[in-house]
This record gives C-alpha cells, structure tokens and sequence, in this order.
C-alpha cells in the first residue's frame, strides 16, 4: 500500500485531471493580462513532478524542455494542451514507481539536489508539490470563469471516499 | 508539539495571509464576470473553519450567519474586506482550542454530523488545507487581473515553516 502521502499526492493529481476536464485547445492557450496561459501551467506541472520525482529523486530527465519553458519564472509561452497533457502524463507514470516505495524513513530523509543536501526532505518536497497543484487547480478554475464557462466542478472532490487520512 | 497535519494548516493559513497582503476594499470587492470577490472568498474560508472546527468539533455557533451567506453555492454579496479577515481571526482562533488538542487517534474519529456522513476529522483537516490552496490561487488570478504586480510566489517557505515531520 503507498505511503497516506503518496495516496494524498495521487488524489491531488485526480483532482487536477477533473479540473481540466472540458478545457479545449483554444481554452488552453487564452491569456488574461499577464496571466500564463492552462497549457502553461499543465507543462508548469510536469516540470515540477520531473524535478523533484525524476531528476533530483534519480538523476532521470525525461523532457529537457520542460527545466528550459516550465521552471518558475520562464519566459512567458503558449504550449500546446494535448501535448503537454501527453508529457505530464509520461512524467507522472515514471515518477510512480519511485512514490510507490516511499516510507516515513525515506520520506524524512534529504532529496538531494546535484549530490548535495539543500535543506529540504523528500516528504517536504512533495508536500510542496501537492499545495502547488492545488493553487493552480484555483488558478485554472478562475481562467476558466473568464473564459465564460459555467458548470465548472466543484472542489475540493470526494477526498472521504478517494483518500480519507491516515497515519503515516 | 502539534499534530503534523495540524503544522501544516497553520502553515496553510500563514500562506492564505501571504497572499491577501497588499489587497485593498477596493481590490477585494471587485467581481470579474462570474467570479465571487475577494473578501466574499476570504468568508468562505472562515465559514468552513467554523463549520468543521468552531459548529461540529466544539458544538458552538459563534456567527451564524457564515452559513448563509459564505457556504457553497450562496448568492453572490461583496462583504467588506476588513470585516471578514475580523471574522476569519476571530473564527480561526476558536477552532485553535480544538486543533491544538488533535493526535494521530483523534484524527481517525468521525467529525461530528446530523446524520453521520463519515467525515474522518484528519479527512476535514485536510479538506481545509486543499481548500485554502485553491481559493490562493484563485485570489491571485484575481489580483493579476486587478493589475497587481510584484506578487509573491508560492509555495512559500515550507521547508523552513512546516517541513514533513513523520506522525
């Protein structure tokens, strides 16, 4: 069974996934203001799971372009939805295997950064990773409000039937 | 010490205030199309405090009126700003009495409904949390919008202020 961290990061990312359900290409690539764009922020995302999953948890880069048009603070961009859903859902698939055998131990262990401890744990790091999806699932939803659409979800979802607390 | 999961809706709530420093009446009452404003979105996270921790973990009833004005769905008002971080204080104070009494056993409990919904009190924790990350980043596309510049990035300092500690 994953560790309750590793079920609560899973449910975020369904959360995620339910909160772009119904956004097209054309949605995806509307900027309001100095706003990034949902197809950004998708590839946002997935820079951030290859990071802290991939890269810095096994020195794996699976896409050298998102550390260079995804990291904070990258040049404004307006990415293709499909194809950034397609990279997030490659990152997060091989990033799995790696969440799967994660314990508390492990968890309050360093995540190393080019070899070097940085001061931040592995369960910290992932943490920070579930409230970032959560702000921009918010961000998103408030794009979509603009865009004009209606019916939008509601959230947070069925977190007591999908991932109620547990210890860990 | 405090329940981690407790650690980290106090860390939550500090980036809630984060994100609302610098906002204005003014700002916190606009509407852009649809979109609830501001101070409407900081109610509503004082009205689920008090919902979960203040109404069904201590049984009292501290502002009434939370529930129909700020809970899911209500009509749309623009409350004052100042009014309603007042609220939030005051609601987030009260429920500290009870947080601050939460262990990993207590959290399994079901948090107290009429009828019983099967709510895990740890689950509500976390509910809140999640939720407070929503509406902060909703806030802050409402802030680009108003024309706000120099916005603080998030997540902060977690590893600083609430780093991952094993239960």
């Amino acid at each position: 069974m994953a560790h309750p961290m590793v079920e609560q990061l899973r449910f975020t990312r369904s959360e995620w996934l339910r909160g772009l359900d119904g956004v097209s290409e054309e949605d995806a690539a509307r900027h309001f203001g100095p706003m990034n764009s949902i197809g950004w922020m998708v590839g946002h995302l997935a820079w951030q799971e290859q990071r802290t999953c991939l890269w810095r948890a096994q020195n794996i880069v699976l896409f050298p372009r998102l550390v260079d048009e995804f990291r904070y603070g990258a040049p404004m961009s307006t990415p293709s939805l499909a194809e950034m859903r397609g990279m997030w859902e490659q990152v997060t698939r091989a990033a799995d295997p790696f969440l799967d055998a994660l314990t508390s131990e492990k968890l309050a262990g360093p995540l190393l950064l080019e070899g070097k401890t940085v001061g931040q744990n592995c369960g910290t790091a992932i943490q920070r990773m579930i409230y970032h999806y959560w702000y921009h699932i918010g961000e998103i939803q408030a794009v979509r409000q603009m865009i004009g659409q209606t019916g939008l979800p509601d959230f947070v979802g069925e977190i007591e039937a999908q991932a109620p607390y547990r210890p860990g | 010490m405090l329940h981690p999961l407790v650690d980290q809706l106090r860390f939550t709530r500090s980036e809630w205030l984060r994100g609302l420093d610098g906002v204005s009446e003014e700002d916190a009452a606009r509407h852009f199309g649809p979109m609830n404003s501001i101070s409407w979105i900081v109610g509503h996270l004082a009205w689920q405090e008090h919902r979960y921790f203040v109404e069904r973990g201590q049984g009292k009833n501290l502002f009434p009126t939370l529930h129909d004005v700020y809970r899911p769905g209500s009509p749309m008002t623009t409350p004052s700003l100042v009014g309603m971080r007042r609220t939030w204080d005051e609601v987030t104070h009260a429920a500290d009495a009870y947080l601050d009494t939460l262990t990993s056993a207590s959290l399994l409990a079901d948090l107290p409904h009429t009828p019983p919904i099967g709510q895990g009190i740890g689950t509500a924790v976390q509910k809140v949390i999640y939720h407070y990350w929503y509406h902060i980043g909703e806030i802050q596309a409402i802030r680009q919008m108003t024309g706000h510049i120099g916005l603080p990035d998030f997540v902060g300092e977690i590893e600083a202020l609430a780093p991952y500690r094993p239960e």
